[in-house]
């Protein structure tokens, strides 16, 4: 599959869950290396015909933002656990979705989701083409699939 | 008529959530418990009556599948029809569960209606 065929499959996951779960609207944002940020970073493996990791970064607010609207509740009330854990599922749910989109006859194995705060920049030189990145109310999302094989 | 449901899924926040689209959906919601694997189910099932079983299938322990085989083995059990809810909407996974007696299945992301629409049915068929 070429590199734009995956981009536009990663595009569509992402709103797809967004929208869906998340009750949120992402708009395309220029991808340029902006400074370190606070950012909660995910990523789930999978494996599978192809085998790869899917990356995610997303800005503290809005991810404290998103995780509010998934649960219900006021962003000032959640944990920082109880936000990891969403961005967590969030990860999850786009690998789950853009696998799907690419592959729908072939069974994948994802591992469960690493969730970690750390501080960066969200936008980085190694992403790679099969990437997207989404201009969110409270701030911004990154996402990066990386296969280690071609794909068929 | 209100209905009895138990969620099943390692993930608080993913029980919140479901638990919270039911709602949303206006579905008809007498009671919902919520178990956080396979094993805690079967035990709260030993000592709560459901109408409806929602599962994930990736699960620490006993899996959804697991989870499945044990209700289809239980006389008492195999009558409350279970709905998997994954991330995995490959055909080869949808086959293989509803093989094993999965009475529906809900791909994420979804929408309140569909998981609704998805109760309703199985419901339904049940009643």
């Amino acid at each position: 599959m070429m590199a734009t065929c995956l981009a536009d499959a990663l595009h569509e996951a992402v709103e797809d869950v967004l929208e869906k779960m998340f009750f949120a609207e992402a708009a395309p944002m220029d991808a340029e290396t902006g400074p370190p940020e606070e950012l909660l970073a995910a990523h789930v493996d999978f494996e599978g015909s192809p085998s790869g990791r899917l990356n995610l970064r997303i800005t503290v607010p809005a991810a404290r933002a998103l995780a509010a609207d998934f649960l219900g509740e006021e962003a000032s009330d959640l944990s920082p656990d109880a936000t990891a854990e969403v961005i967590g599922e969030l990860a999850n749910m786009i690998c789950g979705s853009l696998l799907s989109r690419v592959e729908s006859d072939t069974a994948f194995r994802l591992s469960a989701p690493v969730v970690a705060f750390e501080t960066g920049p969200l936008v980085r030189e190694s992403d790679g083409p099969a990437s997207r990145l989404a201009a969110l109310e409270s701030g911004a999302l990154r996402v990066c699939l990386v296969c280690e094989s071609a794909l068929p | 008529m209100a209905y009895r449901l138990l969620i099943v899924d390692d993930s608080p926040a993913m029980r919140t959530f479901v638990r919270r689209v039911i709602g949303l959906s206006g579905f008809d919601l007498a009671a919902c418990f919520e178990a956080a694997s396979a094993e805690e189910a079967l035990d709260l099932l030993r000592s709560e009556w459901v109408d409806a079983i929602l599962t994930d299938i990736n699960m620490p322990g006993m899996g959804g599948e697991e989870l499945l085989r044990c209700l289809a083995a239980d006389e008492m059990l195999r009558s409350i029809p279970a709905i998997v809810i994954s991330t995995d909407s490959t055909h080869h996974r949808q086959e293989r569960l509803l093989a094993l007696g999965a009475r529906g299945y809900i791909t994420k992301p979804f929408l309140p209606e569909t998981l609704r629409s998805e109760l309703e049915t199985t419901l339904g068929e049940t009643t």
